[in-house]
């Protein structure tokens, strides 16, 4: 099998209580393939910082609004998407973040927040986006091992 | 979200007992440690060995814990699994944490620090 075939969907409320919802569903669908946990956390753990983004910055925390989520895989990869009719992600923020290893690390300059979108990005194979007319949609590809 | 905490000579053991630590509970995560701090806690561990997941939202709770002791107190980690020691070194918190591999050396790292 090669295509993508939709195999579980999920309708969430946008609240960040939805978050362990999302989390335990994942692991769910999961359950039926040959990966470890060292597989699945970053895969995890980017689609939980993927959708505190949409209930943060796109509803702004609308307990009215829903996103939608979609688990699929073939024999290669495992794909989720994520659908909102929130604000959409600014373009800047589409793109890995550029990080320095080497900048200077001093408590008084970290910031609380701003990590999520380096821990999508490095927890998934391929990060796409595409911003419609009535919704967005943003896929995760994690190839299998 | 339940907590267990033990005093150990000068040093609060808190250890969350739930096995993810996400944005839906950082907040009462930060304010339940932020609580101790301000009843006088200076020497804290927090022990993960129940957590099996956290997410940036609990990392930029242990931040804003550590800006928060201002450099007069002491905040050790220990028992992260594997997975959290690695978005630890991948964000590079891993060099701002004091980081130990269970109670025992924590409470020795607290112990050396006077």
């Amino acid at each position: 099998m090669t295509e993508h075939v939709p195999e579980k969907e999920l309708r969430l409320p946008a609240t960040i209580n939805s978050l362990t919802t999302l989390g335990v569903a994942l692991r769910q669908f999961l359950a039926a393939l040959p990966v470890k946990e060292n597989w699945i956390y970053p895969l995890d753990l980017a689609l939980c910082e993927a959708a505190s983004n949409i209930i943060r910055h796109g509803y702004h925390d609308d307990p009215t609004a829903h996103y939608r989520v979609c688990f699929s895989h073939d024999d290669r990869a495992v794909t989720v998407k994520l659908y909102d009719s929130g604000v959409p992600v600014p373009e800047e923020k589409r793109q890995p973040p550029v990080i320095d290893p080497d900048a200077p690390l001093t408590l008084e300059s970290l910031s609380e927040g701003g990590r999520g979108m380096q821990l999508i990005f490095s927890g998934v194979d391929r990060v796409s986006y595409h911003q419609g007319k009535t919704e967005n949609q943003l896929t995760l590809l994690k190839t299998l091992p | 979200m339940k907590f267990e905490t033990e005093k150990i000579d000068k040093a609060l053991l808190f250890t969350p007992v739930a096995r993810r630590l996400d944005a839906s509970v950082a907040l009462r995560f930060k304010e339940a440690v932020a609580a101790v701090i301000q009843q006088g806690e200076t020497a804290l561990i927090l022990d993960f060995s129940r957590v099996d997941f956290i997410d940036s939202s609990c990392l930029g709770a242990l931040i804003s814990l550590l800006k928060s002791l201002s450099g007069k107190g002491q905040l050790v980690l220990c028992a992260l699994n594997a997975n959290i020691k690695a978005m630890f070194a991948l964000t590079r918190m891993d060099r701002v944490f004091t980081i130990c591999a269970d109670r025992s050396e924590a409470l020795a790292v607290i112990n050396e620090g006077g």
